[in-house]
């Protein structure tokens, strides 16, 4: 299919889940039955999946730069954690204010794209809670997302990971400073369950 | 999932701009969400102009994407540059995943805040309400720079530093930038040092540091940290801005059309091709200057984002590189609304005459400059004085030329750009000998009449002086040196003789027109500040 055609298609469902997405938060607004916010709930995850896919292939395709801004980085935790699409789950997800800076420089738009698909994946291993925060590293900061799952490795054939880290690393190799770029990384937090570190110069 | 009670947000007058009518829909839906009702919506950027020409906004959601002509950011660019949005609106650009590193990176004219598609409602609040935050934070800076209080809005600068540290970055910026407009250049460049502590790489405080330079005269050192930004950053388009006002004031005509060019390759919006057609024309590249002006025709065309100045130059740029007929072609497709305005009117004919010349068609010649100088009425502009100036030579009335000629230049005789056409008409008319004695006599009178009323204050007779300005205000009332003069005589008189209710008056009234005509000027900024402070102080007398 001409590429030109598949952007025209893209972009037309992307308009039609956003003009459903709308539906359906009146719907569950409007309604006692559950199931119109779980409705509203399917829809905006898909609808971030499309975007994360999309964002990605940008990357890929074009390669993505970040519009970096001084943001206060617990205002905007608290933005994500607000417009979160996981609150249904009955996971408690918190922000640690602990050490974090004032402001700090990044995109907001983008790094909202990473922890968004880094939550995500978290509450699909979370028992009980997920941490968000921001603190400093070098000259840069490193925002984090923790949760008291198993750790990764455990179940690494159920393809935990996926699209949402390589989007995760694209976003943050379109922070840059000085020539240096930033990176995503998950590990093992010490005293148990995944942590992702979503590093920017 | 419950949205936060946005009480604020639902009181919001609000315009949505998008082409598509579902997504226009969309939009409303998710502010009905939110408590807003008063969502008014455009399908296309002359509906939007309208709608923000007849009333005042909170909030303005726009899509990037409009029309083939127009985009979301030409759009905020003519708002911007028209004054046609309160400093209090909030206007969100939202764009695709696919163009946002293009919009954002390049734009010359930031929104409040971008945001990608699609939107939500809680995503759109949590903006919203982030956004009201800081316009809260920031008020006591604004309110200051309302009643052009510039150095009371630094203090507030220095205030909010302590009070809201997250918008620091904002602070910084703004309260530099005042520093700039005072001239308190040293403290400006602590200010720029300050936030390339924080981050080293911050553009916005390079360029700053680059005007300190240049207003402090260093223009080799300006120009070599705005090259170094443009290595790092080839689209920030303010860079190639200053870039040319450096290599103007250094002489270099041609490398400052060339940034300017550069600029309007990487956002070619009407206003850059319109910067690039002035300097063209001014250097004399007539080609470039057509090439220039036929791309802001062709951008703004049927659209209400077209200037009449720009259908004028052009017409005048056809003139002078012998194209007669393409200059009354061209006059002839002027919209209906320009006949309204006097200044086209007379302009066009003036400039309808010199082709009719060049065509040698000296009745319709003769006619044109008549309807030209009637239209003209008693305050012509300088475009239209220039024009008509030019009119005259070309119908071989010289002394109607050159009485023009000198009229244009007393209209303002410290207008640099003003005084370069001036030239630039002698020359093309075959009368630059003519050019220091007209150009140079008329400035010479003005300067004459301001020496005269400054001799006449010192000399005690501060009623005289200011009659004698007052009197050459009438016929030039937007001479800029003259404002100044007035303005600065009343303001000595006030704090010799105590306030006069009248002389506030016009004091405010000199100033107001100065803030119009050469905005953020120095002086001016100055005269206003001393002016509240003698009124304070009669005030305090009293009690």
């Amino acid at each position: 299919m001409n590429a030109e055609l598949a952007a025209i298609i893209v972009h037309d469902i992307k308009n039609a889940l956003g003009v459903l997405e709308g539906q359906l938060r009146v719907l569950a607004t409007d309604s006692i039955d559950t199931r119109a916010s779980q409705a509203h709930v399917t829809c905006l995850t898909l609808q971030e999946k499309l975007i994360g896919f999309l964002t990605l292939y940008k990357a890929s395709s074009q390669g993505l730069s970040a519009h970096v801004e001084a943001l206060s980085p617990q205002d905007f935790l608290k933005g994500v954690v607000n417009s979160l699409t996981i609150g249904q789950t009955g996971l408690e997800v918190l922000v640690e204010d602990e050490s974090m800076p004032l402001i700090a420089f990044f995109d907001e738009n983008l790094v909202g794209l990473a922890l968004e698909a880094a939550l995500q994946n978290a509450t699909r291993f979370a028992l009980r809670r997920i941490a968000l925060s921001c603190h400093k590293r070098d000259s840069g900061i490193v925002f984090t997302v923790r949760d008291d799952g198993p750790g990764i490795g455990v179940q690494e054939t159920k393809q935990s990971t996926g699209l949402g880290m390589d989007l995760c690393q694209a976003i943050a190799y379109a922070h840059t400073k000085g020539g240096h770029h930033g990176q995503a990384r998950l590990s093992n937090h010490p005293d148990g369950g995944a942590l992702f570190e979503l590093i920017l110069p | 999932m419950t949205l936060v009670p946005f009480s604020r947000i639902s009181s919001l007058r609000s315009l949505v701009i998008d082409d598509m009518p579902t997504m226009r829909q969309n939009i409303r839906m998710h502010l009905g969400q939110l408590g807003v009702t008063k969502v008014d919506q455009a399908g296309t950027p002359d509906e939007a102009i309208r709608f923000v020409e007849a009333g005042t906004y909170d909030l303005i959601v726009c899509d990037y994407n409009l029309n083939k002509e127009t985009n979301g950011q030409q759009l905020l660019e003519f708002f911007r540059t028209q004054n046609l949005l309160s400093p209090t609106t909030m206007f969100i650009m939202v764009t695709a995943e696919s163009g946002y590193n293009l919009v954002a990176s390049a734009a010359e004219f930031q929104p409040d805040a971008y945001m990608l598609k699609p939107l939500t409602a809680s995503k759109i609040a949590e903006r919203i309400d982030r956004l009201l935050e800081k316009q809260n934070a920031l008020l006591p800076i604004h309110k200051k720079l309302e009643r052009k209080d510039l150095a009371g809005a630094i203090v507030e600068c220095d205030n909010a530093l302590k009070t809201a540290p997250k918008w620091m970055v904002d602070i910084l910026k703004t309260k530099a930038s005042l520093l700039i407009d005072l001239r308190r250049i040293d403290e400006a460049r602590t200010v720029y040092s300050e936030a390339l502590g924080m981050r080293d790489d911050l553009v916005w405080a390079k360029i700053g540091m680059a005007r300190c330079n240049i207003i402090s005269g260093q223009l080799d050192e300006a120009k070599v940290l705005v090259q170094d930004v443009l290595v790092q950053n080839a689209q920030y388009i303010e860079a190639y801005d200053l870039l040319a006002q450096i290599e103007e004031a250094q002489g270099n005509d041609d490398e400052a059309l060339d940034a300017l060019s550069r600029s309007s390759e990487i956002i070619p919006s009407a206003r850059r091709s319109r910067l690039v057609g002035d300097a063209a024309y001014r250097a004399g590249d007539l080609e470039q200057a057509k090439a220039a002006f036929d791309k802001v025709l062709k951008h703004t065309k049927g659209s209400l984002t077209a200037q009449p100045s720009d259908l004028l130059t052009l017409a005048q740029v056809h003139v002078d590189t012998g194209d007669a007929e393409a200059a009354l072609t061209l006059l002839s497709t002027a919209p209906k609304r320009y006949t309204e305005s006097k200044i086209f009117n007379s302009t066009q004919a003036a400039v309808s005459a010199q082709a009719h010349v060049k065509m040698g068609n000296m009745d319709a010649a003769e006619q044109a400059f008549a309807v030209a100088r009637s239209a003209a009425g008693k305050n012509p502009s300088e475009m239209t004085m220039l024009a008509l100036a030019k009119a005259a030579f070309s119908v071989g009335k010289d002394e109607e030329g050159a009485q023009l000629i000198s009229q244009a230049v007393k209209a303002d005789h410290e207008n640099k750009s003003l005084l370069t056409m001036a030239r630039k008409v002698l020359a093309d008319s075959g009368k630059a000998e003519l050019a220091d004695d007209l150009v140079g006599g008329a400035i010479k009178q003005c300067n004459g009449v301001i020496a005269e009323a400054n001799a006449l204050m010192r000399s005690a007779k501060p009623d005289e002086s200011l009659a004698k300005l007052e009197e050459a205000l009438q016929s030039l009332p937007e001479n800029t040196a003259m404002l100044m003069a007035a303005a600065q005589l009343y303001l000595l008189w006030m704090s010799q003789r105590g306030v006069n209710a009248d002389y506030v008056k016009r004091v405010n009234g000199y100033l107001t027109s100065l803030d119009r005509l050469i905005p953020g000027n120095d002086r001016v900024a100055k005269m206003h500040r001393f002016l509240r402070d003698t009124i304070a102080k009669a005030a305090q007398k009293k009690s």
